[in-house]
């Protein structure tokens, strides 16, 4: 199929879907509303974008990334009626059915992205992980911490990195964080990694970067720097890095 | 005590009148200039200099070469921000050699001055934000470590226009007043007015500056905060005379 982008009556049609979704009568999936000439527009120049399942925001991420490189198109990542139309279009990984077999779409950030004033675009269940990923396409595994989750729920580290782009978009941070936490057997974070209280953790880890930040420029150090300079409290994840 | 106040690496602060910015606007949205005079501060030449954009978690930076060879980069653009309304920046200076990534000097919170400003020291107390995700809401306060941001919704139209309408005015801004008073006594519990970098004084200072209204309680004094801020309230109102102006309004739109 030829990628559309909603235009402003298209995000209110999808906008009264996800809304049904919660309430008494929910609505069927619009499927007319992605070709709809009266709530999408065709971009130019055209360009295919085809069904997948992603099973993570990583892979998800590495295919928009090679759509869009060389598509031609500019301005992408504050294109909403595009990243909206994305949503729609791949909503059945994005919303899959819950215990009661009904989807819970959650805050309209993750449909139709957040631009402008607070950052919030990183909750947009796509654009979110495809930004991160275009951050460090030079090596994206870099930022694996934040991009292994499943694209439906994306995790708290998430919300706790992402959220400040003065951290996901620091080279050496994210490697470092995707060293001490990501765990590459599994493809997950490190059990433990995510606990909101305790030694060590990545609420942590962003507390003591921020005791850095006052005598050290954070973009300037190394990814091992970052990871040596912390205190014993880490060990615990350093020490199965180095195993 | 606050971790910002110890230094012990002799860090530098650089003052504001040597790290001056300003925003223009060109066709495709705001750029910044950076007026940098490092000389009187005795760092290695070869020690690299960044500027840094930023508002609440939105972040960009610029790098500008060595201090011993300053380069202006060609992109200045504020563009990721949408708006430059509220944008603080930040200079840093920072060591080549080991201990590599050392932050040598600094001036943080710098507030730009806009190309269309006459008055150089003049200090925007509430950068007023565009917004286009507010919805059905059509402002609010909003509050970070550096400043307070009053944010209004941009689907409305003419942003700069409401926030200039008597009405808003007269129904808003007592409110917004009241409220960042509220916020820097009973929950920041900040009382200190002398320190012009921090936001949370420079409010207070302008609360003082309004007539009839003295000093502050002290932080041991809770009872009399909320008498504090009714008083301070009410000279605010008085000194914009905004029950006149809500009055023009009022009375008129009960003629037609």
């Amino acid at each position: 199929m030829n990628l559309r982008r909603l235009n402003e009556k298209g995000m209110m049609r999808f906008v009264e879907f996800l809304d049904s979704l919660i309430g008494e009568k929910p609505m069927p999936y619009p499927t007319e509303l992605l070709t709809d000439p009266e709530a999408t527009e065709e971009i130019i120049p055209c360009n295919e974008i085809e069904h997948h399942s992603f099973g993570s925001r990583y892979a998800a991420a590495k295919y928009l990334y090679k759509v869009f490189k060389d598509s031609g198109l500019t301005n992408i990542e504050h294109d909403r009626g595009l990243w909206a139309w994305l949503a729609l279009f791949y909503f059945d990984e994005l919303c899959p059915p819950g215990a009661r077999g009904r989807c819970k779409p959650g805050e309209l950030a993750r449909w139709i992205p957040e631009t402008g004033v607070s950052w919030r675009y990183y909750r947009h269940l796509l654009a979110g992980p495809y930004r991160i990923y275009a951050a460090h396409s030079d090596n994206p595994e870099r930022a694996m911490l934040v991009l292994c989750g499943s694209l439906h729920q994306p995790g708290d580290i998430v919300e706790q990195i992402a959220s400040r782009q003065e951290l996901v978009t620091n080279d050496g941070l994210m490697e470092a964080a995707s060293t001490l936490y990501f765990d590459a057997s599994s493809s997950k974070p490190k059990r433990g990694a995510a606990t909101k209280e305790g030694k060590g953790t990545v609420r942590r880890f962003i507390d003591i970067l921020n005791q850095f930040d006052v005598t050290w420029d954070l973009y300037s150090l190394q990814a091992g720097d970052m990871v040596q300079m912390l205190p014993d409290e880490f060990s615990r994840f350093r020490s199965t890095t180095a195993a | 005590m606050p971790v910002r106040t110890l230094n012990y690496t002799n860090r530098k602060r650089i003052r504001r009148e040597d790290a001056r910015i300003s925003i223009r606007e060109e066709k495709y949205g705001s750029v910044f200039d950076a007026g940098l005079n490092l000389a009187a501060y005795d760092l290695p030449s070869d020690a690299h200099l960044f500027v840094e954009a930023y508002r609440q978690t939105q972040y960009k930076r610029y790098y500008f070469g060595l201090v011993g060879a300053i380069r202006i980069p060609e992109d200045r653009s504020l563009v990721d921000f949408d708006s430059a309304e509220g944008v603080l920046f930040r200079v840093k200076v920072v060591t080549s050699a080991d201990p590599h990534g050392l932050l040598l000097a600094e001036a943080d919170q710098i507030r730009p001055r806009k190309s269309t400003d006459t008055d150089e020291n003049r200090i925007p107390l509430l950068p007023v934000v565009p917004d286009q995700n507010m919805g059905d809401e059509i402002w609010r306060l909003e509050f970070d470590d550096q400043q307070t941001l009053l944010k209004v919704n941009s689907g409305l139209g003419d942003w700069r226009a409401l926030v200039r309408d008597p009405v808003f005015l007269a129904l808003v801004f007592p409110t917004v007043f009241r409220t960042i008073l509220w916020r820097i006594l009973f929950q920041e519990k900040h009382h200190d007015t002398e320190d012009s970098d921090d936001w949370r004084s420079l409010w207070l200072r302008f609360a003082i500056s309004l007539p009839g209204i003295i000093e502050p309680p002290s932080e041991n004094d809770e009872m009399h905060f909320e008498d504090w801020i009714d008083t301070a309230a009410s000279s605010f109102c008085r000194r914009h005379s905004i029950r006149t102006t809500y009055e023009r309004y009022w009375t008129g739109a009960q003629e037609q």
